[in-house]
């Protein structure tokens, strides 16, 4: 055989070696090349050397991993599997060897091979070939494929690298994406959990996501809504009715602008067309500081809207309860000017509401003076009674009138004005002349009266006890009639009645015996209390008093009519919706502590303020379950009157404490006590709590993911104070607190998580760049000639590209692609490259294989920077005449362009193995020479720059 | 009428081609056929022999090749009828064509098959028919051997078109396919004797690039211009797409072995983009040696067979040869492909010779070696049980 055709099998051999990645592939091809070219019909791949056997049977045998074998069907068997074979299999270099019965003690066909040519493959392992006939062969194999075992020793050691590199980023990736699904699953979990209404939506204002809730709201299945625009569902309505153009949104607004807005009252459309009131707050998706759309979330506030309707109707209701009065009525502020008036007031005067507004009330009255002296007697003494004065009407005409009038505060009980009523006396005088007449006539309405009546003459005994009262106290008028028991229908002990307390004169005494009362607005001195009896006539009753004297014309006392109503039931829901409101006012308020909570610590603790400022519970406290110990219960948070408290319980989640907390933490469920004085077992706790004017209370589990991980206790002052709709929006708020406890704990996890998957891109950029220095440094240890040639070559690429002003992680793959751009002759037959002299063309032909080789070699090895076109590339000329795909101009990317300026320069300086190096003036020479030809002009400009202005010099 | 079991019909009649199937089944009543048909005549005779074959339960395989060959010579028309005394497994596998995303689950099929199919390991040859349009032979035929090893003898030929015509080449009693294989399981078969007898030139034109069954460049130029300006310098003849087949037989390639060996590569078409399909793959980025008008020692060829099949089979007197006779050769050798059909035909005198021109051949180099795909090649086996 001729040179020309061993090289031809080398390079092929060298090519098939050099073109795989994997350790199995190229081990299993390279054999099949060489069976292939050589007579042998067996060959096998051992990678254990008599070192590496894993374990050595006896001295003169050991069990080595068979890798392959080919052409043995019974061997192939084992192929991936330990083999036990003779050490003399594995000792010693390249040899043919004829010795069946050696080759019998492989598990192959027996008595049937004579032969085998053993090819170790450098200090990796080796190749056996097995042959039942010497082959046939014009040039000993022995010596034949010794520089290819070198080749396939390089590339086991790289791909055992590259493997190990691709299960670690493998191991990495896998790692980042079961961190990313999680997270992902939770979120969705989360988002499909909420109550509220949760939207997604693309830049276009198309939904991308809707949860459970919000489909719900909108009557739509979610994936109904999906990749469909929102702007038909989501109207917005200004407080006129119209409806604003698509892009004047608040949601349009936030994905224009990139900052959220909220919309406190909004229309939004179901599918069956009709509209619901929302609140909504919508957030901007920012992605690499770019807002990629947005998310709404929203709440039905249908229940809030008819709750604030039925505040508005009963004060409309207030105001014509004022309207309707006969009695001239009037408001005057501290600066005496009148603030409103009713419609007999402008009656009275002439004039109209507007006109008397904001004028002095004096005007108004004959006697300014006494007017105004009459005002401020009210402010020094709370109230003035039967004042009398004249109004002047606007015609002239005077009527006498008797003022009565009293101090009116705010909400915080500050003096706003005085609320003053006048009565025409004229009619009054009148009636006194009846009085006798109309005594009886009114004792007789009295007594028919459906509304319950007593009254007592001074001496605090009853003289009337109607039938409205015998029914709804069950005591019969003949009981009480002339008695002073009054107060037994109503009291368990004896105590003054209201009518009592105002024949006594100890108004005092109200505050101590009322939970509410107040001024009668129709008398002076006419009282109005209310009371809770728990026991009257069999029932529980809230009862409404008012009490008023009536004195002789004489101005003596004659008698107090007392009457009451039953109010139970308008008192219930009275108290019903104050405490809805108050719920949905702390739950409203919880949200926004919720969406700004930055930490876990602060979101509780603003949880248990917003309950207890906006909420005016007592006292509300939240606990985590402590599971790192013996599973007791860690207060993170409490607002109100706390008075150590929690101190003293005993706050372990097993049955030793009953705690409502801990109740509610084993349950899973919201442990209630409406009357803590009542709470079976007479419980430690109980009589803590009572000491601190704790009357009911309410514990909310706190749950992630099914699992309880804490409590949230409220305690009221008064008994019975949790609704049944009051305990749902509790609930729900304690369902958003785990919300928000969760979020801000997913939250934490996703950080860790990023941090994480940086910390693993961070160690892949370094697994890469180590790849590149292992491969580098394997290239320069094959050739000693180019020895430092690539490192040179970074060298002058890098300063090539800093001149030209490249950014920085460009230069840094220009760096590395210089580092390996000649790799592809680590498959070129070893003896070309170091063997002294001019190559001849078959030679310079495989030589010029290199960039192809190079580039088939770095193809699948994924790098932030173009290595492998650079590497392909690198001996590509501008006009198209390089090699190997003779690409022209811009075509060739300009880390190429760079690269080839680089390597000439360099190759041209060096001594070379057929050459000695010219010197770098000749090199900067060819480089001018050829300038905008071969080589990009802009880049030979910098290079010559670098030489002949700025001092370069090959380190 | 002879009933040996290998008959050549010079045209299809129907009752001459019932009467030889009916005197076979009458001593072979489990008997199948294998057919050998001559491209001119594919449309007209494989569906009738599909019918009648069928028609008389008789399981069918075929095959269409350039030119058939009976005796000592060859046909241009007609077919070949060659019994199995027994019907083995014998069955068509397609797509195989690399590209098609069924290759793979095709080749798996095929090894299942052949590990699981009856039959002695070592005693058995897998005779193969591919299709000669696919690419991808040589590799299939490294995938058997890396998963068969040496459970089979291998041997085989390419079918098709003498003009590289895509067509459905491969057929039983049912279907015509293309790019596939037609795999016979030959129990108790002692293999084949592939030859060809081609010298290495002593001056060899320098490397070329190749990707596939693909000559990209030659020297670093484009193949085919190279080609062109070496073969006006010799023949002093242009060549073109038309009679690039004619002239590609005398400038093969050769894939040089290490045992010395040569592979014998016939370009045969001229691709869009001037490189040169050869029939056959070519090993990834191989560097190949250009023949340049090879000697042919027809005598040694000739010599290597006779040893080869006496040393396989022993006395072959009365003996049935299933003979393919590469058509790139013949173009070659011209009217001396006759004279060493003639030759062979001497050899074996008292044997009965029947088979077809064939696009290329597969055997071992050894018995039990490594599967390897020749072209220019003549193949040699016993039809039968030894």
């Amino acid at each position: 055989m001729r040179p020309e055709q061993i090289l031809a099998i080398l390079y092929e051999m060298a090519i098939v070696i050099g073109g795989e990645i994997r350790l199995e592939p190229l081990l299993t091809k390279t054999l099949q090349r060489i069976l292939f070219h050589t007579s042998f019909p067996c060959g096998m791949v051992i990678l254990d050397g008599p070192e590496l056997a894993s374990r050595r049977v006896s001295r003169d045998r050991a069990i080595v991993r068979l890798e392959v074998s080919i052409g043995d069907f019974e061997l192939a068997e084992h192929n991936g599997k330990a083999i036990e074979l003779p050490l003399e299999f594995l000792r010693g270099g390249t040899e043919l060897v004829k010795n069946p019965v050696l080759i019998n003690a492989l598990p192959c066909r027996k008595n049937f091979y004579s032969f085998f040519l053993r090819l170790p493959i450098n200090e990796c392992g080796m190749i056996l070939l097995l042959s039942p006939v010497l082959p046939a062969a014009d040039v000993p194999y022995t010596s034949m494929f010794q520089t290819v075992m070198g080749n396939l020793e390089k590339a086991i050691l790289l791909c055992r690298s590259n493997e190990a590199y691709t299960r670690r980023l493998l191991d990495d990736q896998k790692r980042a994406e079961t961190a990313l699904q999680d997270l992902s699953y939770r979120n969705r979990l989360i988002l499909e959990s909420v109550g509220e209404g949760i939207c997604g939506l693309d830049r276009a204002g198309h939904a991308t996501f809707i949860n459970p809730a919000a489909a719900r709201m909108l009557g739509f299945e979610p994936e109904e809504l999906v990749g469909r625009p929102l702007r038909n569902i989501v109207p917005c309505q200004q407080a006129d009715g119209s409806v604003l153009p698509h892009e004047q949104s608040a949601v349009m607004r936030t994905i224009d602008e990139g900052t959220p807005h909220r919309v406190s009252e909004d229309l939004f459309r179901r599918r069956n067309g009709t509209l619901f009131p929302v609140e909504y707050v919508c957030t901007p998706l920012h992605e690499g500081g770019t807002v990629v759309g947005a998310v709404i979330v929203f709440q039905d506030i249908t229940e809030r809207k008819k709750a604030e309707a039925e505040l508005k109707r009963a004060n409309a209701y207030n105001r014509s309860l004022i309207e309707a009065s006969p009695d001239p009525l009037v408001t005057i502020g501290p600066d005496g000017k009148i603030t409103d008036v009713n419609v007999a007031a402008e009656k009275a005067t002439g004039r109209s509401r507007i006109e008397l507004i904001g004028t002095d009330f004096s005007d108004y009255f004959t006697e300014p003076e006494k007017a105004r002296s009459g005002y401020q007697k009210v402010f020094r003494e709370g109230i003035v009674r039967d004042y009398e004065l004249e109004i002047r009407h606007k015609d002239g005409s005077v009527k006498p009138v008797l003022y009565s009038a009293s101090l009116y505060r705010d909400e915080a009980g500050k003096v706003t004005g005085i609320f003053a009523a006048a009565r025409d006396i004229t009619v009054r005088k009148r009636m006194e002349a009846s009085l006798h007449e109309q005594t009886r006539f009114a004792e007789s309405i009295i007594a028919n009266s459906a509304v319950a009546t007593f009254v007592l003459d001074p001496q605090h005994r009853v003289v009337l006890w109607n039938k409205a009262c015998e029914e709804l106290t069950g005591v019969k008028a003949a009981d009480m009639i002339g008695t002073s028991g009054q107060w037994k229908p109503f009291y368990s002990a004896e105590r003054p009645t209201l009518a009592d307390i105002l024949i006594e004169g100890r108004t005092d005494l109200v505050p101590q015996l009322y939970s509410a009362w107040g001024k009668s607005p129709f008398t002076a001195e006419g009282l109005q209390a209310e009371g809770s009896y728990p026991n009257l006539n069999g029932k529980d009753r809230f009862l409404f008093f008012e009490a008023v004297p009536i004195y002789t014309s004489k101005g003596d006392l004659s008698v107090v009519i007392e009457t009451f109503h039953d109010i139970t039931d308008r008192k219930r829901q009275e108290n019903d919706l104050r405490k809805l409101n108050r719920a949905l006012r702390t739950l409203s308020s919880s949200n926004m502590t919720l969406i700004h909570a930055g930490d876990e610590g602060a979101l509780m603790q603003n949880i248990c303020k917003t309950l207890v400022e906006i909420g005016a519970y007592s006292m509300a406290w939240a606990g985590f379950v402590d599971a790192a110990g013996e599973k007791t219960i860690r207060p993170v948070a409490h607002a109100g009157r706390e008075e150590g408290y929690l101190k003293t319980l005993p706050l372990v989640c097993d049955e030793s404490c009953d705690c409502p907390a801990s109740t509610a933490i084993r349950s899973g469920k919201p442990s209630i006590v409406q009357d803590i004085a009542d709470a079976p077992g007479h419980p430690a706790w109980r009589d803590e709590s009572l000491a601190r004017r704790y009357t009911s209370c309410i514990a909310l589990p706190l749950s992630i993911d099914h699992h309880v991980v804490g409590a949230l206790s409220i305690y009221a002052a008064e008994r019975n104070a949790f609704t049944e709709e009051e305990m749902r929006l509790l609930t729900e708020l304690a369902g958003d607190l785990s919300f928000g406890i969760e979020t801000l704990r997913t939250r934490a996890e996703r950080d860790r998580a990023i941090g994480e998957r940086q910390g693993y891109l961070e160690k892949i950029q370094q697994v890469m760049e180590d790849t590149i220095q292992a491969i580098a440094a394997i290239l320069e240890m094959r050739d000693p000639y180019i020895a430092g040639h690539q490192r040179r070559v970074a060298q002058l690429a890098v300063s090539i590209s800093k001149d030209l002003g490249l950014p920085q992680q460009r230069i840094e793959g220009i760096h590395f692609g210089s580092l390996i751009h000649d790799i592809g002759k680590i498959y070129v037959p070893a003896e070309f490259l170091s063997r002294p002299g001019q190559l001849v063309d078959l030679e310079f032909s495989l030589i010029k294989t290199h960039p192809q080789v190079g580039y088939d070699i770095i193809k699948d090895i994924e790098f932030p920077w173009p290595v492998a076109a650079m590497i392909r590339q690198h001996h590509e000329h501008m006009d198209g005449t390089g090699y190997p795909l003779g690409l022209k101009g811009d075509d060739i990317i300009l880390e190429a362009r760079i690269l080839v300026v680089a390597d000439v320069v360099e190759a041209m300086a060096s001594h070379r193995p057929y050459r000695p190096g010219r010197g770098i003036e000749t090199a900067l020479e060819e480089i001018t020479e050829n300038r905008g030809v071969l080589y990009d002009a802009d880049v030979v400009d910098a290079c010559v720059r670098l030489f002949r202005e700025k001092g370069f010099t090959f380190s | 009428m002879t009933t040996k079991g290998m008959q050549y019909f010079e045209s299809y009649h129907e009752p001459l081609a019932r009467e030889v199937l009916q005197q076979w089944m009458s001593g072979h009543p489990h008997m199948g056929v294998l057919a050998l048909v001559a491209e001119p005549d594919r449309e007209a005779v494989v569906p009738q022999l599909q019918s009648l074959c069928s028609g008389m339960n008789v399981p069918l395989r075929g095959a269409v090749f350039p030119a058939l060959v009976s005796g000592s010579s060859f046909h241009g028309r007609g077919f070949v009828l060659v019994r199995f005394d027994v019907m083995l497994f014998a069955e068509i596998y397609e797509p195989l064509r690399p590209s098609h995303p069924l290759a793979r689950e095709t080749l798996d099929r095929l090894i299942r098959d052949l590990a699981a199919a009856p039959g002695r390991p070592r005693e058995s040859s897998l005779f193969l028919i591919f299709d000669a349009m696919m690419v991808n032979i040589a590799t299939v035929l490294d995938e058997l051997y890396l998963a068969m090893a040496d459970r089979v003898r291998y041997l085989g030929v390419n079918a098709g078109s003498e003009t590289f015509r895509p067509m459905p080449c491969l057929f039983d009693n049912a279907r015509q396919a293309q790019d596939g294989a037609l795999a016979v399981l030959l129990p108790d078969h002692a293999g084949a004797v592939v030859e060809h007898g081609y010298a290495a030139p002593e001056r060899m034109i320098t490397a070329t690039s190749t990707s596939g069954s693909r000559v990209i460049t030659i020297d670093w130029r484009p193949a085919f211009e190279v080609y062109q300006q070496t073969v006006e310098a010799e023949y002093g003849v242009r060549i073109d797409r038309e009679n690039f087949y004619q002239y590609g037989v005398h400038f093969p390639f050769g894939i040089v072995r290490a045992n010395g060996e040569i592979l014998v590569r016939i370009p045969v078409a001229l691709e869009e983009d001037g490189s040169l399909f050869c029939v056959g793959e070519v090993p990834p980025n191989a560097i190949l040696t250009l023949l340049r008008a090879p000697d042919v020692d027809s005598v040694h060829t000739v010599d290597k067979i006779d040893r080869g099949l006496r040393s396989l089979c022993g006395d072959l007197s009365g003996a049935k040869l299933l003979t393919f006779y590469c058509a790139g050769r013949k173009l070659h050798l011209g009217v001396r492909a006759e004279d060493e059909l003639r030759e062979l035909g001497r050899r074996f005198s008292g044997a009965e010779i029947a088979g077809a021109l064939s696009l290329g051949e597969v055997g071992q180099s050894m018995q039990q070696g490594y599967p390897l795909f020749h072209n220019g090649a003549l193949l040699c086996c016993q039809w039968g049980r030894r």
